[in-house]
């Protein structure tokens, strides 16, 4: 008897532990999770990099070559260059020899003034809705999405709004979870009534999300990340979604280059999580870096999205390969745990991700010493002679100091600010998506330019390199381009 | 890279013996609670963690020397142990077994909240090893010294346990645990006794939590379902034992780390996304079908 109660406790405790134990093997912990950032100033070498220490007389940032601030090439409808990031010097032309990267192009064409869908948008407000990861993320910091958000539009609030519009920002946090980013962005649309999306961050909340938005017809914008989904319609062909910057797939080229100028005939590996999102860009990646290398391709594979338990062999295998370099596209948790148990001394590579953020190099240094991260936004040393941002971020925040995540946000917000002035005062969201595919060229003077010859915007990427004498991430390049 | 397969086994069986140490160390933790005080002990696992997150906050805050932090840190596990013992295990100690358990469970979740509370701020921790050496087997597998203390420290406690059990305190555990209005009768005193039992025991997890911490980084709950996920394959573990041979829980353990470590195979690596917790799952369902009382169960246990 005494046996028999005890083998029914047994199955109570350990079904107990299984329902306590696995939603959280669920959590995906940083997967691909990108954000978005702005802010280049510093001066620039002729190759793209950075010269340290300038700042302009007024201590404002001086602007990097192609991002000035203000709308580059077209001619906004409207508003023009009331923002940006750098100096706000009136949208200097530039003509990024964007890439694009295929699928189909923005629509160029508005609707006839006064038309089309206004939702989100009155008189004197537009409602912008955010998602990001607030909880559930690894290797960010909650009070840092917190404090990020609404930051840009806060300032031009105090300025008056866009086109005489206070933005009005709803923010959620999508717990890192694609079902609740979905959830989330179906309440912006349906409840909030907001005019368009934003990601904030999170590669497989973005595509959820974007996918959600383009079947209720909301503008979604983002950083770029994955192009393709097997199963499902590529991001490029949803109708209004729009990428920021360059997609991971994009990057390919730029990190086969990185590999050259670095590492050029040493041993290299590929490693990417298994997310079926990036089965498209590890193609891709091993292709060119097999390019690239040529034998010296000595390991590639897909990794659990969090790894933890798989970490210690994984480094084993790295090391065993005698691999230098490894290309890495997987989580920022999995990079830390991987990175810790390495018995070898390797240089990660790696797509725009959320592993260049400066909480991965507090935690990962030195094993991640002089990993190189390509970004959409630059780093720190850069952004914090952003006067602009600085200071709005302090107005925002009670005098707290910005950090990364926050010229992230910044940087995103701002873009889509600066696409709001353009499409002027007759906003809905049909002209608001003709103005991309029209003006095409935004240079916030954070992001790197866009061309919106397609509804991956992106041209260029900022190189970050992890300094492990400083714990955080300075910007090596800005602007490199595929 | 397209190992032999024997070469990629002894490298997996090493990495999982390795990793079962931990999830031992766990295991008698709760296989201890259980024999003592016949609860499901949930909050075992973080027990360790906030071990853990005591000796990273003295050892990189605090700015404290390593064995005093790690004494800090087993210190704060033990007052945790004990004062779920007081809080929540005697006033609920005529309750039914499943009201203790979710007594456990509680104090699990609001450790992790505490966790969570307490360190929002650096959501990822990393805390330096004990000794960073390592070495290379001759079967290609690496073992870093902090793995061999963890193994070294489960030998010792395991063996100390063994001796406690044989001795006075150790007798009045079980006895305490059969009969208790008995034990009170000969002089035990029950209360006293589950209090050792459970400070034993928050030691165990403490442990755990803090050689397991450096392993890799670790976060709220890391113990439990974190980056080194001890509480369910030291479940799985007890259950081995019977939930009551304390060599059970041990072999129990290493096995447990050692049948996980087999989803690196590349034959199920790459073709099967978590395979380490399917195989594990599906290894222990044909152990409860076959022999549901335990494989490392001795006799006199099963009896």
């Amino acid at each position: 008897m005494t046996m028999m109660i005890t083998r029914k406790f047994q199955a109570v405790a350990l079904a107990a532990a299984i329902t306590l134990t696995v939603p959280a093997c669920g959590q995906k912990s940083g997967v691909a999770s990108q954000v978005v950032v702005g802010g280049v100033p510093g001066q620039v070498a002729a190759d793209g990099s950075i010269v340290p220490g300038t700042t302009a007389a007024d201590g404002s940032a001086v602007g990097v070559p192609g991002a000035t601030g203000g709308v580059t090439g077209g001619t906004p409808t409207g508003g023009g260059s009331t923002t940006g990031g750098g100096s706000t010097t009136g949208g200097s032309k530039t003509t990024p020899s964007g890439t694009g990267g295929g699928g189909e192009a923005p629509p160029a064409t508005a609707p006839r003034s006064g038309g089309g869908d206004t939702t989100g948008v009155t008189d004197t407000t537009i409602k912008v809705g955010i998602h990001a990861p607030v909880t559930g993320a690894a290797a960010i910091p909650q009070q840092s999405f917190e404090k990020a958000v609404g930051v840009y539009f806060d300032m031009v609030n105090k300025k008056g709004g866009i086109n005489g519009r206070k933005v009005e920002v709803k923010f959620e946090d999508d717990q890192f979870r694609p079902d609740t980013a979905r959830a989330r962005c179906k309440k912006f649309a349906e409840q909030d009534k907001v005019f368009l999306i934003i990601g904030g961050a999170g590669a497989d909340q973005i595509d959820a999300c974007a996918r959600y938005a383009a079947s209720a017809s909301v503008p979604y914008l983002s950083a770029g990340v994955h192009e393709t989904r097997p199963g499902q319609a590529p991001l490029s062909s949803l109708s209004t979604y729009f990428a920021l910057s360059l997609t991971y797939e994009q990057q390919t080229p730029l990190l086969a280059r990185t590999y050259k100028a670095s590492y050029n005939g040493q041993k290299v590996a590929v490693i990417t999580a298994d997310n079926d999102s990036l089965d498209n860009f590890h193609g891709k990646a091993v292709g060119a870096i097999k390019a690239a290398a040529g034998s010296n391709l000595a390991y590639e594979r897909r990794i659990p999205k969090n790894t933890t338990s798989d970490a210690p062999g994984i480094a084993g295998e790295i090391c065993r390969s005698g691999a230098k370099a490894v290309v890495w596209n997987a989580s920022p948790s999995s990079l830390l745990n991987v990175a810790k148990v390495l018995t070898c001394k390797v240089g990660f590579i790696g797509p725009g991700l959320t592993n260049g953020l400066n909480i991965v190099a507090e935690v990962g240094c030195d094993n991640i010493a002089n990993a190189r991260f390509y970004s959409p936004f630059p780093g720190m040393d850069v952004m914090r002679r952003n006067a602009e941002f600085v200071n709005a971020y302090k107005a925002s925040n009670g005098g707290s100091a910005p950090d990364d995540l926050g010229a992230a946000i910044y940087g995103v917000e701002s873009l889509v600010g600066m696409i709001l002035a353009a499409t002027g005062k007759d906003l809905s969201r049909e002209s608001f998506m003709a103005t991309i595919g029209k003006v095409k060229q935004f240079n916030n003077g954070i992001y790197p330019p866009t061309n919106f010859s397609s509804r991956f915007g992106g041209t260029a990427m900022h190189l970050l390199r992890a300094d492990c004498s400083k714990s955080e991430f300075v910007t090596e390049k800005v602007n490199v381009r595929p | 890279m397209n190992l032999p397969l024997y070469e990629q086994l002894a490298i997996a069986l090493t990495a999982g013996v390795l990793r079962g140490a931990v999830y031992a160390l766990v295991a008698l933790g709760i296989v201890l609670v259980f024999r003592g005080s016949g609860v499901f002990n949930f909050a075992q696992a973080e027990f360790g963690t906030t071990g853990l997150f005591a000796a990273y906050w003295a050892l990189t805050v605090q700015g404290w020397s390593y064995p005093v932090s790690f004494a800090f840190g087993m210190a704060v596990a033990i007052a945790l142990g004990l004062l779920t013992e007081r809080l929540v295990i005697h006033p609920l100690r005529d309750s039914s077994r499943v009201t203790l358990l979710v007594g456990t469970a509680g104090v699990a979740l609001a450790a992790i909240g505490l966790q969570f509370w307490l360190f929002n701020e650096t959501l990822v921790m990393s805390m330096p090893k004990i000794h960073d050496g390592y070495f290379t087997t001759p079967w290609g597998a690496i073992v870093t010294m902090q793995e061999l203390i963890t193994l070294g420290v489960l030998a010792g406690g395991a063996a100390l346990l063994a001796l406690f059990f044989r001795s006075p305190s150790g007798l009045a555990i079980q006895a305490a645990q059969q009969e208790r209005v008995a034990s009170e009768l000969v002089g035990i005193s029950v209360r006293r006794v589950s209090m050792l039992t459970w400070g034993i025991a928050a030691a165990l997890g403490g442990l755990a939590g803090i050689l397991a911490g450096p392993y890799l980084t670790f976060s709220a709950g890391f113990l439990s379902f974190g980056a080194v996920g001890s509480l369910l394959p030291g479940f799985m573990a007890a259950v081995l034992a019977g939930m009551r041979s304390m060599p059970g829980a041990v072999a129990g353990g290493l096995l447990v780390g050692a049948i996980e470590q087999l989803s690196s195979l590349e034959v199920f690596a790459e073709s099967i996304p978590g395979a380490g917790a399917m195989i594990l799952f599906v290894f222990l369902l044909v152990v409860l079908l076959v022999r549901p009382q335990g494989i490392f169960v001795g006799r006199a246990v099963t009896a």
